[in-house]
C-alpha cells in the first residue's frame, strides 16, 4: 500500500492509530485508577496480592515483553528495507513473545486461583484480574494481528510490503509494552504501599 | 484546503538496527534495577526511596519506548500534542477519581 494524500500530512491509518492509543490511554488510565482505588479492600481471611504475587515470574513477563518490542522495531525496519526474509522471521518472534507472555499469564492465574485468590474473592482481586485481563486481551488481539500479517507475507512474498500496516500493528504492540510498564510498577513494585 | 502527501518521518533504507538494541539493554537494565530495588529489604523498608525511585525508572522506561520504538519524536508536531492532550486527559481522569474516591468508600 503506497502512502497517500492527506490532510494533515500523516497517513490516515496512522492517526487513526494514535487516535485509538489515546482512547486507550482513558480506558487503562480508568482501570488503573479503579485498581489503586480498590487496593486496600481485601477481606479478611482472604489472599491479597502481597501473598500471591511473584515478582520474579513478573520481571520475566516484563523482560519477553521489552524484547518483543525491540523485534517488533526491527521487523518494521526489515520491511521498509525490502528484507523479506528478516521481516517474516522478525514478526513471528514478536508473536512468540506475545504468545509467552500470555503463556505466563496463564500461570500467574493458575497460581493465584490455586491460592483462592479468584475474581470475586474481594474488590481488590476483582479491581486486579479487570485490569491485567484487560491488557492480557490487548496482547492477544496484537499478537493475533501480527500473525496474520506475518501468514500474509509468507503467503503472498514478496509481492506484499506494506510498511504503513506493519507501522500502524507496530504502534499497537509498543503501547501494549508500555501499558505494561505501567502495570509493572503500579501493580506489582508498588504493592506494599 | 491544502492536502500534502503522508511520509514516514523513518527513512525507509537506513539501519537503525545498533540504536533500537540500545535502547533495549537500557529497558531491560532499568527492569532489572527496578526488581532490585524491590528485593533490597533495607531500600524496600524506606518508603520515601523506594517509590519515588520505582516511579522515576518506571518513566524513564516509558518515554524510551514511546519516544524511540514508537518514534514519536520524529513525528509532527500536531501527532506529539495530541498525544501529549490524551496523557494529560488520562492524568485528570485519574486525578478526579481518585479525589472522589470509591462509590460508597
Amino acid at each position: 500500500m503506497d502512502t497517500h494524500m492527506t490532510n494533515t500530512g500523516i497517513d490516515n491509518r496512522k492517526l487513526g492509530m494514535w487516535i485509538l492509543i489515546i482512547s486507550e490511554c482513558f480506558l487503562f488510565g480508568t482501570l488503573i485508577t479503579n485498581f489503586l482505588l480498590h487496593k486496600q479492600s481485601v477481606l479478611p481471611g482472604t489472599p491479597g496480592g502481597v501473598d500471591v504475587f511473584d515478582i520474579e515470574i513478573t520481571t520475566w513477563s516484563t523482560f519477553v515483553l521489552l524484547m518483543s518490542s525491540v523485534a517488533m522495531v526491527l521487523s518494521l525496519q526489515a520491511c521498509r528495507r525490502h528484507e523479506l526474509r528478516k521481516f517474516q522471521a522478525w514478526t513471528f518472534i514478536v508473536a512468540l513473545g506475545g504468545l509467552i507472555f500470555l503463556g505466563f499469564q496463564y500461570y500467574e492465574f493458575s497460581h493465584f486461583l490455586h491460592h483462592d485468590f479468584g475474581f470475586t474473592t474481594h474488590l481488590f482481586a476483582s479491581s486486579f484480574f479487570l485490569l491485567t485481563g484487560c491488557h492480557g486481551l490487548h496482547v492477544l488481539v496484537g499478537t493475533l494481528w501480527l500473525t496474520t500479517i506475518g501468514l500474509t507475507s509468507l503467503i503472498k512474498g514478496d509481492a506484499w510490503f506494506s510498511p504503513d500496516v506493519v507501522e500502524t500493528a507496530g504502534l499497537y504492540w509498543h503501547f501494549v509494552d508500555v501499558v505494561w510498564i505501567v502495570i509493572f510498577t503500579v501493580v506489582y513494585l508498588y504493592i506494599y504501599l | 484546503m491544502s492536502s500534502s502527501s503522508a511520509k514516514s518521518p523513518i527513512p525507509q533504507t537506513t539501519s537503525h538496527t545498533r540504536r533500537y538494541v540500545m535502547i533495549c539493554v537500557v529497558l531491560v537494565v532499568l527492569t532489572f534495577i527496578e526488581y532490585i530495588v524491590f528485593k533490597v529489604d533495607s531500600i524496600r523498608d524506606n518508603a520515601l526511596i523506594m517509590y519515588p525511585v520505582l516511579g522515576v525508572l518506571s518513566l524513564v522506561k516509558l518515554v524510551l519506548v514511546v519516544g524511540s520504538y514508537m518514534h514519536l519524536s520524529a513525528e509532527p508536531k500536531v501527532l506529539k500534542l495530541l498525544f501529549l492532550g490524551g496523557v494529560l486527559l488520562t492524568l485528570m481522569i485519574f486525578i478526579i477519581l481518585t479525589l472522589t474516591g470509591p462509590v460508597g468508600g
